[in-house]
């Protein structure tokens, strides 16, 4: 697998750097980490940069990520990327509107490297 | 409208593995145990002073809850009596709180409260890879032999000042965040109606929190590494969920 693209969404630094060191430790080789702190950097950097793998939290300041998602579902942006939601939320609803608007995972903060590793592998192999 | 059956269960994935927690407080410790052994590595999280409050500050909660929970950790608390300040327990110096938010279904706040040194520990362990995944030679010369001679679990390396700089601080308001959701899911589960605040962090001495209008209180002081928080969660909430 040649080295990816993500976007990292998460208002949190610490949290993003968290999730790209479990990412490279479970194998996904990432030529490029971009990082955003809300709905509206992630979009804008959307707008302007082509990624293979999108990693978004929910609860953020500004535009969350269920308010990214319906946008990029709006403006068309990365339909074929693979979009997976790192969240403390765990509701019924917060679950089924993030798949709703397009994420194709879906992995409840706290995480175990193994979550990460079998929900976002597979959906690297897969595109 | 009809779940797509691949929505359904990757749902299912997800939405399953939280269980009603009994109390608020079993909920806490279970939000508690699940952050530190996942995300910090410490499996084992001590709460050997018992020091639960459970209070309706304005008017009471179902009886059996209250009178549950007092039996079960042996602390009960005049209902009437006023709730103290979660951010500056007796004999704490200084300290760091991270507060968050709940507002819905649940209406009120969770208060983590630390030394900052606690801070410190706890960031570095949730920022610190696990010492299986570090390579021999990326390790401080400094600290190695303290590593190796660890049990793996509370290895603290940093000796002398330090300083809690937003990194830190950042971690630390994750730790509170990843805490107060696990609580929530523990006590709604599938549940949508109560929504998080990111967290703000509140630091320095003689301050008091004063929330309004809390009907429930639960305090519990959590052991790990030789040190200690203080965590509280002061909330309102429908007369259907607690």
């Amino acid at each position: 697998m040649p080295g990816i693209r993500a976007l990292i969404v998460d208002d949190s630094a610490v949290m993003r750097k968290i999730v790209e060191r479990t990412l490279r430790q479970g194998g996904v080789d990432m030529e490029i980490v971009a990082e955003a702190g809300n709905g509206e950097e992630g979009l804008a950097l959307l707008r302007r940069q082509t990624f293979d793998l999108i990693l978004c939290d929910i609860n953020m300041p500004g535009m969350d990520g269920l308010g990214m998602l319906q946008q990029m579902q709006a403006e068309n942006l990365a339909r074929q990327v693979p979009v997976v939601m790192i969240t403390t939320e765990s509701s019924e609803s917060h679950v089924r509107s993030a798949l709703m608007y397009g994420a194709q995972a879906y992995i409840r903060k706290p995480f175990t490297p193994e979550q990460i590793q079998e929900r976002v592998l597979p959906l690297m192999i897969g595109a | 409208m009809a779940l797509d059956p691949a929505i359904a269960r990757a749902m299912h994935r997800v939405v399953a593995a939280p269980l009603l927690a009994a109390n608020p407080a079993q909920a806490l410790d279970a939000a508690v145990q699940e952050v530190f052994e996942r995300m910090l590595g410490i499996p084992d999280v001590e709460f050997p002073e018992g020091a639960l409050v459970v209070s309706s500050a304005i008017s009471p909660l179902v009886p059996p809850l209250i009178a549950d929970v007092e039996i079960l950790m042996g602390a009960p608390k005049d209902s009437s009596e006023a709730c103290p300040s979660p951010a500056q327990p007796m004999g704490w110096q200084e300290t760091v709180s991270a507060i968050l938010g709940f507002a819905g279904k649940l209406s009120g706040s969770c208060t983590m409260s630390a030394e900052p040194e606690a801070v410190a520990v706890m960031a570095w362990h949730l920022l610190s890879p696990p010492l299986s995944q570090r390579h021999p030679t990326m390790r401080d010369p400094h600290t190695r032999d303290l590593e190796e001679n660890s049990s793996g679990v509370c290895e603290w390396p940093h000796r002398g000042p330090y300083r809690l700089d937003g990194t830190l601080l950042d971690a630390f308001g994750e730790i509170c965040n990843m805490i107060a959701g696990g609580w929530k899911n523990w006590m709604l589960g599938l549940d949508s109606g109560c929504a998080l605040s990111v967290p703000t962090i509140v630091s320095g001495s003689d301050y008091e929190l004063h929330p309004v209008g809390d009907r429930l209180l639960v305090e519990r002081t959590y052991h790990f590494c030789g040190h200690r928080m203080l965590l509280a969660i002061r909330c309102a909430a429908a007369d259907d969920i607690l």
